[in-house]
């Protein structure tokens, strides 16, 4: 939606630009024919934004070969960059020392330090000792949907490149916010700017959809604000060690698992009508929450023996923490199956097989081994009746997160008792939750189930 | 006339595993062992015998064993046969005479009369029925009779009767048979095995029918395949082993112990809280699992005792039952998903709000969740020993400033 009275401040501000801002706002709301026009903008912004868009490395030294790369851009002159945090990640968890990220400007490269990151946002602050010649101004706002915005950055460790596509709106997942964009963007672009027409930017690149064409994201400049706001760009830093930033991760992760939790919890809650409930077969199941990305699916067996109905939700989104390591993000699954011409011992047979088809740890073993950020499972079992008087056998295992000593990592799976032809099996994990929402988030999901013959 | 010296020679002949068992007929109560340990092995009443038999019934070189050469038996050694030295009173082979200066073949079990002697012929080698080897007692239980007298052919014992105890300990049958009634009752089960599997996975018609025979034959198939690379291995350890016996001993275990099997499989228990059906399913998978290592185990062994086997079986099942479960306490990866018993029949009434309530379950997760956090505890404390002092220092400012 266009936000007229920033335009008028910007009017009052800046007299001598109305003409040709206005004459570029002009320009891009006529769509038609629009290539030429596109050409020579892209070009326009290529040249000014570019200038303050670098590529951001990381490797053993400034002279070894790149290990990991990505973009940032200056924000303030000073020395100051945004990026997003996964890029500059394996840095803030390398315990021996072993690498550092640098700023690539020309043939010379410049030690990068972290100095504020949000876990939550994927976005991060670093400072480079280097005096900048401009900054890139930020807009915190909403674009109309449909705006012309363009990305820059390096995509495949090419050369700087500029992309162009549509703003499509904002996307919430939970804690999590995206611009949803169509900018052709690529790998090593993460962290780099999406500007609009103005070469203001309202966005950090950050993800691209995999399979899909052009369905890209970035992350909310106003999320960059607000970490930028916590440090004091003006004076020199005090240095802090790794510790400090574990405990920063972790209260960032421990803010994601609460407010998923409390999104979980209260759906629906402020509506003014009743929220929609799931039923599959004649199971009804509980209200869950717009954000997440559910789909159904309802098969029938070959020689139509029985049939499974599926209604299965995930987030979208999670917070990265290390390279194949998320967090703050979860499932819900709920599968029935319904005998159709199976005696009663082979339907039984058959729901045995479904529930160890699929193990709750797929490969849990071998990745505890090689992996130390997680601890061994523990497993438990356990027989429970819902107030809605559903027996359920409920199998959950718990790993913690070690690095994170309030985060664990659940994972659970629950067989109803048979109720007519029918049985329910309820499968959920949630990785980075905490200590007094595991039991909140395996109850929540069994507690309001009803069966309606 | 008893000669009161004994000697023993160190003579020994490879691969000949042969005993007599002596009784004089007049006393059948007491019996001796005598290992033949060389061929040609000499009887009779002169003292130039490996065996002298000092009665006048005996001639003063009665008979002699030999080694049929060429011939060898379906246990793999030479054929042991028994010479006529022109003896007076002639050798009887189960009632049968030896034509003077003939040489009869000898079996395991073939009993040999010469005079007053009744002599059995065991060979060590041979499986009988219970799929055990005759042994000779321990030097240590040999105490030395005057009647008897050896010469340069090992030692000889005397057990005070025990030869009930020998004898029931061994029966020499016809080892080239294979008993197919057994056979046919295990290929029985099989196939029903077979049948309940296929009807579980509601397969039951054309394509199931199929399915359920190629299953039978892959079933059978495996089982044949087991039998023979354990009889290859029992070869190649044991120097001869037969398989047929094997087949042929090893079927009435396997049958039992199958027939529990499938019954067990038939109930579809699994583990569950409930102690009369852990107790039930440890019997049968115990019944098995310790059939199945008796079997095996009297075929690697059979010198071994059954008593010490069936007890060595039960405590192996017993102590890696117990292993795995420990095992599974300290590496566990997930528990059993199997459905109880209990679930497959709803009309179960117990299962109500106030007997299993849902909160119930918030202590085991926090039972769980202190498991986790002592693991969390070991591997820091693990990682610390190897941690170098972090020189990494992160340039976060803490001063906060507005907005």
């Amino acid at each position: 939606m266009v936000n007229l009275f920033n335009l008028f401040k910007f009017i009052k501000q800046n007299g001598l630009c109305i003409l040709l801002c206005f004459f570029m706002m002009a320009m891009v709301t006529v769509r038609a024919d629009s290539t030429s026009t596109a050409g020579t903008e892209g070009a326009a912004l290529f040249k000014r934004i570019s200038a303050h868009v670098f590529q951001i490395k990381t490797a053993k030294s400034a002279d070894a070969p790149k290990s990991s790369y990505g973009t940032g851009f200056v924000v303030n002159r000073r020395g100051y960059l945004i990026t997003n945090y996964h890029v500059i990640a394996s840095i803030v968890h390398d315990e021996d020392n072993n690498y550092k990220a640098f700023l690539v400007d020309g043939q010379k490269n410049f030690e990068a330090k972290v100095v504020a990151f949000s876990a939550i946002h994927d976005i991060a602050l670093i400072k480079v000792d280097k005096i900048f010649d401009g900054e890139l101004s930020l807009y915190p706002q909403e674009l109309p949907v449909g705006s012309d915005i363009y990305s820059l950055g390096l995509p495949e460790d090419l050369r700087m490149a500029i992309v162009n596509g549509n703003y499509n709106g904002v996307v919430r997942d939970g804690v999590y916010e995206r611009i949803f964009m169509t900018t052709p963007i690529n790998a090593g672009m993460s962290g780099g700017p999406t500007v609009d027409g103005k070469g203001r930017v309202v966005g950090v690149n950050v993800s691209y959809q995999i399979g899909a064409l052009n369905i890209t994201f970035s992350v909310p400049i106003k999320h960059a604000l607000s970490i930028m706001s916590t440090v004091n760009m003006l004076s020199g830093g005090q240095e802090q060690n790794l510790q400090y930033a574990y405990s920063v991760i972790e209260k960032q992760l421990e803010q994601i698992q609460n407010s998923l939790m409390q999104g979980i919890l209260h759906v629906g809650a402020g509506a003014g009508t009743a929220k929609e409930i799931p039923v599959i077969a004649k199971w009804r199941l509980i209200p869950l929450s717009d954000t997440l990305k559910c789909w159904g699916k309802n098969i029938t067996s070959e020689k139509k023996q029985f049939q499974t109905i599926g209604h299965y939700c995930y987030l979208k989104n999670a917070a990265f923490l290390e390279v194949g390591n998320y967090s703050g993000t979860f499932e819900i699954h709920y599968e029935a199956l319904e005998n159709i011409s199976l005696s009663t011992l082979q339907f039984y047979h058959q729901v045995d097989e479904v529930l160890n088809k699929t193990e709750i740890l797929e490969n849990a073993y071998l990745s505890f081994l090689k992996d130390d950020s997680l601890t061994k499972y523990a497993c438990d079992e356990n027989l429970v009746v819902t107030k809605t008087g559903i027996p359920f056998r409920v199998n959950f295992c718990l790993s913690g997160l070690v690095k994170y000593k309030n985060l664990y990592k659940l994972k659970f799976k629950a067989v109803s008792l048979r109720k007519g032809n029918s049985y329910l099996i309820v499968r959920g994990n949630f990785d980075g939750i905490g200590r007094e929402n595991v039991f909140r988030f395996m109850e929540h999901h069994l507690a309001g189930i009803e069966y309606k013959e | 006339m008893a000669t009161d010296t004994l000697s023993m020679a160190t003579l020994t002949t490879e691969n000949l595993t042969i005993a007599l068992k002596i009784t004089d007929i007049r006393d059948s109560k007491n019996c001796y062992f005598i290992k033949v340990t060389k061929v040609p092995f000499s009887i009779g009443r002169s003292i130039e015998n490996d065996l002298i038999l000092d009665h006048t019934s005996m001639s003063l070189h009665h008979a002699q064993l030999e080694i049929l050469p060429g011939e060898v038996v379906s246990t793999g050694h030479a054929v042991v046969a028994i010479k006529d030295l022109d003896a007076l009173n002639g050798i009887w082979v189960n009632g049968k005479m030896v034509g003077k200066g003939e040489t009869v073949k000898l079996l395991a079990g073939d009993k040999i009369r010469l005079g007053i002697y009744l002599l059995e012929f065991y060979d060590e080698n041979t499986l009988y029925e219970e799929t055990v080897r005759f042994k000779l007692p321990e030097e240590r239980d040999l105490h030395y009779e005057q009647n008897y007298n050896v010469n340069g052919s090992g030692w000889m014992s005397q057990v005070p009767n025990s030869c009930l105890h020998y004898l029931s300990f061994f029966e020499p049958r016809n080892i080239d048979k294979v008993n197919w009634t057994w056979l046919g009752v295990y290929l029985l089960f099989l196939a029903l095995a077979c049948l309940v599997n296929t009807y579980l996975h509601a397969q039951l018609d054309e394509d199931g029918i199929r399915q359920m025979i190629l299953n039978f034959f892959l079933l059978c198939l495996s089982f044949f395949c087991g039998g023979l690379s354990l009889s290859l291995i029992a070869k190649i350890i044991k120097g001869r082993f037969d398989y047929f016996t094997l087949i042929h001993n090893g079927f009435k275990v396997l049958v039992i112990g199958d027939a529990v099997m499938f019954l067990a499989s038939l109930s579809l228990i699994n583990i569950t809280s409930e102690p009369l059906i852990i107790v039930l399913t440890l019997l049968f998978n115990g019944v098995i699992v310790i059939s199945v290592l008796y079997t095996y185990g009297r075929i690697f062994f059979p010198l071994v005792r059954r008593s010490s086997i069936i007890v060595f079986s039960t405590l192996l099942f017993v102590f890696s039952n117990i292993g795995y479960e420990t095992y599974q306490k300290f590496n566990y990866d997930d528990k059993s998903y199997s459905l109880n018993f209990n679930y497959f029949f709803p009309w179960r009434s117990n299962y109500t709000e106030d007997k299993y309530p849902l909160v119930a379950m918030k202590n085991k997760v926090n039972e769980n969740l202190d498991k986790v956090d002592k693991y969390r505890k070991v591997m820091i404390e693990k990682k610390l020993k190897y941690v170098k002092s972090s020189n990494r220092k992160y340039n976060i400012q803490n001063q906060v400033q507005g907005n």
